[in-house]
């Protein structure tokens, strides 16, 4: 999760915030523009959806123009910033219903369709419906699981940038991202099977050897 | 065996180890292959949502806001004397609706009745309406002074002191310099009322200390 860093030739997150908050408008929508796809895509798999996740990109986006905006370059990446903003508003959303996110997501999202049922799962995620249903498995998993595969597999934050985010320590963030690929295999195969796996299955393999 | 799945290569001796391990070992290498799979998945689900982007209409919404938003701060400085000005205008209307009740209020809780004939106020020339914040002061012996739609009501031989509590930008109405950061403080004043309940003239309490 860099700040694009000056040898990419580009402004930094941080020098785009100081001149954004000087007037600058240009630099508002280069930093949007930047940001706004990983924000959108964080806040939209945390959620299952299109809705929640558009009104939390604005929200985000809010805060940081707002005068009192209290973000501190000290204290960390801006982006660590914006997800930390989107984090804290997909939680307040899922306390206000009560309920962790359903499996259909709303809207346009047509990817997250249908599971369709192939020979093995495992040995071809690479084909389409295996895709699909490695999503609806992502978008199903408990929220402290789902928010490190989000972050770290699907929009490439480093560890410690997550932990950051996540308020936790790195190890935290290891520990669950390991107990998050065990539970989407055990997702995947399960829905492949239609039958519920023993739960070994959900711990890696211990050889005899 | 989890660190079988890492992609940073081993050294020769170390994958010749993990080949012939996983050959022997069925469990290990089934789950070294999901593990591949699952990680192959997840960059193809994540290659594919790198171009998922929040709605176009988004962009604009925002841009709108940030706008509204510089504007804001830029005519921040800008505000200051106009709401100052706003406020000594609502603290007229106040003072004005204050005196309207004056003499509704209860005996005991008035002030001490004064007289002042006309000729004391009659010492101090009103200020315009329209002008009278942007002049001096020119108050009385007394210390009252006029205020500046009392050039237009009819003599009153006998008047009453009320005395209120008014934010201090009400100062300005009588042409105190008044501080912008001091302006919403409440200050006492004592307010000369006519036979009519109209208000004639102000002193204020602390009005050598406006500033």
């Amino acid at each position: 999760m860099s700040s694009l860093a000056p040898q990419t030739g580009l402004p930094t997150d941080e020098s785009l915030f100081e001149r954004l908050r000087a007037g600058d408008e240009a630099a508002f929508l280069a930093l949007y523009r930047r940001r706004q796809g990983g924000i959108y895509r964080f806040a939209l798999h945390m959620s299952g959806s299109a809705v929640l996740a558009e009104d939390i990109t604005q929200e985000v986006f809010l805060a940081l123009i707002r005068a009192d905006s209290g973000y501190d370059p000290r204290r960390g990446a801006l982006s660590g910033y914006l997800f930390g903003i989107a984090r804290k508003l997909v939680l307040r959303h899922i306390e206000r219903t009560r309920a962790d996110v359903a499996l259909a997501p709303d809207s346009d999202d047509s990817a997250l369709s249908e599971i369709s049922v192939t020979d093995d799962p495992m040995v071809d995620l690479t084909r389409r419906e295996s895709i699909d249903a490695l999503r609806h498995a992502i978008v199903a998993l408990p929220r402290r699981y789902r928010e490190v595969v989000v972050l770290c597999d699907l929009d490439e934050v480093d560890y410690a940038a997550a932990a950051r985010i996540l308020e936790c320590p790195v190890g935290t963030v290891r520990s669950r991202l390991h107990r998050a690929r065990a539970l989407l295999l055990h997702k995947l195969l399960h829905n492949e099977r239609g039958s519920r796996l023993a739960v070994g299955a959900l711990k890696p393999a211990r050889c005899a050897i | 065996m989890p660190e079988l799945a890492a992609a940073s290569p081993a050294p020769d001796a170390a994958a010749d180890l993990q080949r012939r391990h996983l050959d022997g070992c069925p469990a290990c290498a089934e789950w070294l292959k999901r593990h591949g799979a699952l990680a192959g998945g997840l960059g193809t689900v994540a290659a594919e949502w790198r171009w998922v982007n929040a709605p176009p209409r988004l962009e604009p919404r925002l841009l709108a806001a940030y706008r509204a938003q510089s504007g804001l701060r830029e005519m921040h400085s800008g505000w200051l004397p106009a709401l100052v000005w706003a406020s000594a205008v609502a603290a007229t209307v106040l003072l004005a609706l204050l005196l309207v009740h004056a003499e509704r209020v209860p005996e005991r809780a008035r002030p001490p009745r004064i007289h002042a004939s006309r000729t004391q106020l009659a010492g101090v020339q009103p200020a315009p309406a329209e002008t009278a914040a942007e002049t001096d002061v020119a108050a009385g012996e007394n210390g009252f002074i006029p205020l500046p739609n009392a050039a237009n009501l009819p003599p009153s031989e006998e008047l009453d002191v009320v005395r209120i509590e008014v934010p201090r930008s009400a100062m300005m109405a009588v042409g105190y310099p008044v501080s912008p950061d001091r302006a919403s403080e409440m200050v006492q004043a004592e307010v000369a009322v006519g036979f009519d309940g109209l208000a004639r003239a102000v002193r204020f309490s602390e009005a050598e200390s406006s500033n």
